[in-house]
């Protein structure tokens, strides 16, 4: 063997050892450590209020989705009595509401997603009793057209470059007609991707979450129904990947197998077992919030991304050493701040040093929530 | 000796790629789970069956149970 091939092999190793030590993917264990004397303060560092100015027309009695983008708020209240979509500015102006109930073009009966079209400064309504999507100009807040929905979604997601992320659980009778539990299509409906071969999941899927979707730094996660695995899309990679395993002491948050095991009465079971029945996350530069529910219990976690730490409460238990009430549900993340809603009808137990007293006392004779940005 | 040294080099960092490789492969099968198949499995074909059911079980902020079941839905959509 000749020295040049043998320095050459050497070369060869080290160049080996450099490709070797690029990124390997792993993926992150969020473990929270329950946490009796959790305060409002463990989750709040910094936080400022919008207060959603009232009028004759805009009663929001239950937001169940918040969007805000590029400084308008899009409030979707869809399981109240009055069911529409608010529109506010970033100031909390009541600027008018998108659409009507109904059943004529532009009209929805009932409508369970609004997500943001930035490409093209529309919002996405999916109403799921006409099964159609609908599109609004952001700039007018008029109807622009409509979409019907040639397939069964549980819930859907705007991702970017004009793609809507599609999951599909076991929602619809007809499990064979779907092979996969993600679709990947264009703005109108036309399938680009299938990812996930289709698992035997339970029927009621969607309980009490309003999606399995978050997104965070051009990464759409989302997760199988009451299952602890976070899976992350990329549509650079074209893949579809494992990003994090949930779980806590105490509570248990069931793997995808319990869940295929008890697929039957998947809630009534987990209820007997005491396990997680729902969560929904959301994440921003520092943290990941998770919020889940096990029977008639709420709980907040709060993972340090920069520390790997987690810690969970009951809401209920939280002390209030801010003056923010109790703590809610949250709904979305703005400029890397969570957004969670405060109802007015707190105003009874508001202590007098709280920070929202000025909000209620008002005279301004404003009744709707007031939304609280917090990190 | 300079070179018996450099040649025993070589032949470790040959069979240490080459050991590699074969691990990566054994663990590449091992772990190639379902999602990795996904993404090079072929699309399926293009007929979607019409919305059969949708339920949707929510609680409102202010803890009032809600339920939403559209087309027909089965017996799993009554409130219970």
């Amino acid at each position: 063997m000749s020295n040049k091939i043998v320095y050459f092999t050497l070369l060869l190793f080290i160049v080996f050892l450099v490709s070797c030590s690029k990124e390997t993917r792993n993926t992150t264990s969020v473990y929270f450590a329950k946490k009796t004397d959790m305060a409002m303060s463990d989750l709040v560092s910094d936080y400022t209020f919008i207060s959603l100015e009232t009028k004759d027309d805009n009663l929001i009695l239950d937001a169940s989705m918040v969007r805000i983008w590029n400084d308008y708020i899009y409030i979707l209240d869809c399981f109240s009595q009055n069911k529409s979509i608010y529109v506010f500015d970033i100031q909390g102006k009541y600027l008018g509401k998108i659409g009507n109930v109904g059943g004529g073009p532009g009209e929805y009966i009932m409508p369970l997603a609004i997500v943001v079209d930035e490409v093209n400064n529309q919002l996405i309504v999916k109403d799921v009793a006409l099964n159609k999507l609908l599109y609004y100009n952001l700039s007018s807040f008029k109807y622009v057209k409509e979409q019907s929905i040639p397939f069964y979604s549980d819930c859907m997601e705007y991702y970017k470059d004009e793609t809507i992320v599609w999951y599909i659980g076991s929602g619809c009778a007809n499990v064979d007609d779907y092979q996969k539990h993600i679709q990947v299509s264009d703005l109108q409906c036309n399938i680009i991707d299938r990812y996930i071969p289709r698992k035997k999941f339970p029927q009621r899927s969607m309980y009490n979450v309003m999606t399995y979707f978050h997104k965070y730094n051009d990464k759409l996660f989302f997760h199988h129904p009451f299952s602890n695995v976070v899976y992350s899309y990329n549509n650079v990679e074209d893949s579809v990947m494992v990003e994090y395993t949930l779980s806590s002491d105490g509570i248990i948050f069931p793997s995808e197998e319990y869940v295929m095991d008890n697929n039957e009465n998947i809630v009534e079971q987990l209820s007997n077992d005491g396990h997680v029945q729902y969560y929904d996350l959301h994440e921003n530069s520092e943290k990941i919030l998770c919020y889940f529910g096990v029977n008639k219990s709420k709980y907040i976690g709060v993972y340090s991304k920069k520390d790997g730490i987690g810690l969970y409460s009951d809401v209920e238990h939280i002390k209030d050493d801010l003056g923010l009430i109790k703590y809610g549900r949250p709904k979305t993340v703005y400029n890397d701040f969570f957004v969670n809603v405060i109802y007015r009808e707190g105003l009874d137990s508001l202590s007098e040093n709280s920070v929202l007293k000025p909000y209620f006392e008002s005279k301004d004779n404003n009744l709707n929530p007031i939304l609280v940005l917090y990190k | 000796m300079k070179n018996n040294l450099l040649k025993g080099l070589a032949v470790a960092a040959l069979a240490m790629i080459a050991g590699y490789n074969v691990y990566q492969a054994h663990s590449e099968t091992e772990g190639m789970s379902e999602l990795m198949l996904a993404n090079v499995e072929a699309i399926a074909n293009g007929e979607y069956a019409v919305l059969k059911w949708n339920r949707h079980d929510y609680t409102l902020d202010n803890g009032t149970p809600a339920v939403n079941c559209w087309d027909g839905g089965i017996k799993d959509c009554l409130l219970k």
